[in-house]
């Protein structure tokens, strides 16, 4: 366990009580949360995003609190870490489409300047596909593969039409922090306050559009067309834009990704798990890419008139 | 007058069955249509009940098809996907096809020779495949075991002409579709409207119903239906095309098809009103296993939205998305829509 008075004293706090112990504690300026880093290397990445995003002034971010020394990571006898508030609230965002999309904008405006040259690829191809369902262990249900084996026809076909739209592979794609869950979305002083989870640094625009696509399923097609048109105004964001997140959409990643998790399950009952998760997630691709087309529709329609 | 030997009913079906988008068919390697059929008697009509089950297997195409992505389509046509619900697929990589038509002919006692002789058969059958996404179907089907002469058609004029205003209202599509319809998943016919001419010989009636707005034609249609009383035999499918012939050994009757497009066709058939008609309302079901649901059609008009059509049927606009398979609520004008009405308890027979 991690010495609270170790923390206290290099950031200056003169109160500090275990919440959860080694990850949260109270002070006497609120509630702060541990982020433990395993690579230094990664650890500065986060730094420098995270301090980057917030110098856009778009919303305040858990950036790391600097210790007494003006350093924003800590090194204790268990490792790396840094320390961020704590915001519970959620933020609400019906109504509030323009501050989430201007943080998706900055966002992708940021990762335009990062670099990472261990960055997570997101390449997907029809042989990918194809092999995915081969092999798959005894453990998974028979009819769980059957299933999947029925679906990988659609997956190329969702494949071949992501593969057909005009985006092109020659543009510069940013490099992100995943903005992950809308329940990353917090609010404090009435402001959107956004935790990072510190993942991986993910190239392109694949972890947007799985954010878009559960907050088309929490919030309804209404509020993603307002996020959407929203998001065009920002002066940075622009149809090639738009168009890549659809393409990524369209993509099958939850048909990749059930496959490379039903790799390691260890009963039939988990792989039927996995299966039904993919259902909905499914379904949560249609629907935002739904959303988007037809919004990218309905603005051909205006231009055209 | 009677006579005694025994006479068909036959009427040809012509549809054309569409698969969705993303189920395109290399090539067919089986299909079959096959009567599913009861027959129930009243004291003054027989009843000939069920559907025309069409049933297959096909190999799918592989490819996209390059054209519809090279078409006009719109991006949301071009990028839409099935739900997983929707991939039926065997297992050995084949695409089933079930589609059934439902079929409702009511005939008089006094046609019927014997019920036991009663049967309905597909006395043939073809199919081609225009586009890599649509069947088109052919069969001739016919009922047997009918009087092969019957009372004067004057005998009905009188009816009909008392009928008449009652029928101008009565006379509408009516479309039954099972509620689980999932092999196909789109049923689109190029709408015809029949006009059908008869002469003195009571012949086939072959109803649809559509939600229709106005009636403005429907009074000429009702004058050439006058002597047409003695059988009625309606079909329903999804935007089917029929052509109806009368008796095989009777007079011939004059048979016009015109086709129509869906605007056309609303203003030539009557109203929602006319879905209490007797006859016209029952709900098809012939399968334990399967429910239908009788839905209304709905044409919409200049103007509407889903939510006024919602409001006007009382229905909430989300199961219209759904029995219609809507992926957002925009709707235009001379679109068909379904009206799920209510499910009917399946019967047993």
């Amino acid at each position: 366990m991690v010495e609270l008075e170790q923390i206290k004293g290099a950031y200056g706090f003169s109160v500090g009580e275990w919440i959860v112990p080694g990850e949260t504690f109270r002070t006497e300026k609120g509630v702060k949360t541990i982020k433990w880093w395993e690579n230094h290397h990664t650890m500065n990445w986060h730094i420098q995003w995270r301090e980057a995003l917030d110098n856009k002034g778009i919303c305040l971010t858990n950036r790391m609190i600097r210790t007494k020394d003006h350093e924003m990571s800590f090194l204790c006898t268990k490792g790396w870490l840094t320390l961020h508030d704590e915001v519970t609230s959620l933020f609400s965002y019906q109504g509030r489409e323009e501050e989430l999309a201007s943080l998706i904008a900055g966002v992708i405006n940021t990762g335009y300047t990062m670099d990472w040259r261990d960055a997570k690829g997101t390449h997907l191809s029809e042989e990918v596909i194809k092999h995915a369902v081969v092999d798959l262990p005894e453990t998974v249900d028979p009819i769980v593969q059957s299933i999947l084996k029925k679906t990988m026809d659609e997956a190329i076909t969702r494949f071949k039409k992501a593969e057909r739209l005009p985006v092109s592979s020659l543009e510069k794609c940013p490099i992100i922090d995943p903005l992950g869950s809308v329940k990353n979305g917090k609010e404090i002083f009435g402001q959107l306050f956004w935790s990072f989870l510190g993942q991986t640094p993910e190239v392109g625009y694949r972890s947007i559009t799985f954010f878009l696509r559960e907050y088309v399923s929490v919030y309804g097609k209404e509020s993603t067309n307002r996020l959407l048109t929203a998001l065009k105004e920002e002066e940075s964001f622009d149809d090639a834009i738009m168009m890549r997140l659809l393409k990524e959409a369209v993509l099958p990643w939850e048909f990749i990704k059930t496959v490379e998790k039903l790799r390691y399950v260890k009963t039939k009952e988990e792989s039927t798990r996995l299966l039904e998760e993919m259902y909905d997630t499914w379904e949560q691709s249609r629907a935002l890419v739904t959303t988007i087309s037809t919004w990218l529709d309905g603005k051909r329609e205006k231009v055209a008139n | 007058m009677a006579n005694e030997q025994a006479s068909t009913l036959s009427f040809s079906i012509q549809e054309a069955v569409w698969l969705n988008r993303g189920q395109e068919i290399d090539s067919v390697l089986s299909l079959s249509l096959d009567p599913d059929i009861t027959i129930q008697e009243t004291e003054d009509y027989v009843t000939v009940k069920g559907n025309l089950v069409l049933t297959g297997e096909y190999s799918p195409g592989n490819e996209v098809d390059e054209d519809q992505q090279q078409r006009n389509a719109s991006l949301s046509e071009q990028v839409s996907f099935r739900s997983i619900e929707e991939v039926r697929v065997s297992d050995e990589g084949l695409g089933t096809i079930r589609h059934p038509f439902p079929i409702d002919v009511t005939i008089p006692r006094s046609r019927i020779q014997d019920v036991d002789q009663v049967y309905v058969n597909v006395d043939s059958f073809d199919y081609d495949l225009p586009g890599n996404g649509c069947i088109e179907l052919q069969a001739d089907v016919s009922i047997s075991g009918m009087r092969g002469e019957f009372a004067s058609a004057e005998s009905y004029v009188d009816e009909t002409e008392e009928e008449t205003e009652q029928e101008a209202r009565d006379f509408h599509f009516e479309s039954v579709r099972p509620q689980e319809q999932e092999e196909v998943q789109e049923v689109r016919g190029e709408d015809v409207a029949e006009e059908e001419k008869e002469a003195s010989e009571p012949v086939v009636y072959l109803n649809r119903y559509a939600e229709a707005q106005e009636e403005d034609s429907y009074e000429e249609e009702a004058e050439q239906e006058q002597q047409q009383e003695d059988v009625y035999a309606y079909a329903h499918a999804n935007d089917m095309r029929y052509t109806a012939n009368a008796y095989q050994d009777e007079a011939v009757e004059e048979e016009q098809e015109v086709e129509k497009e869906p605007e056309e066709e609303e203003k030539t058939y009557g109203t929602r009103e006319e879905e209490n008609a007797l006859y016209l309302t029952k709900v098809l079901a012939r399968d334990d296993e399967e429910a239908f649901t009788r839905l209304r059609m709905c044409i919409v008009q200049a103007g509407e939205s889903l939510d006024t059509i919602s409001a006007r049927y009382k229905i909430p606009s989300s199961q219209i998305m759904r029995q219609n398979r809507l992926n957002e609520e925009r709707v235009e004008e001379g679109q068909i829509l379904y009206i799920p009405n209510r499910i009917s308890s399946p019967t047993s027979s």
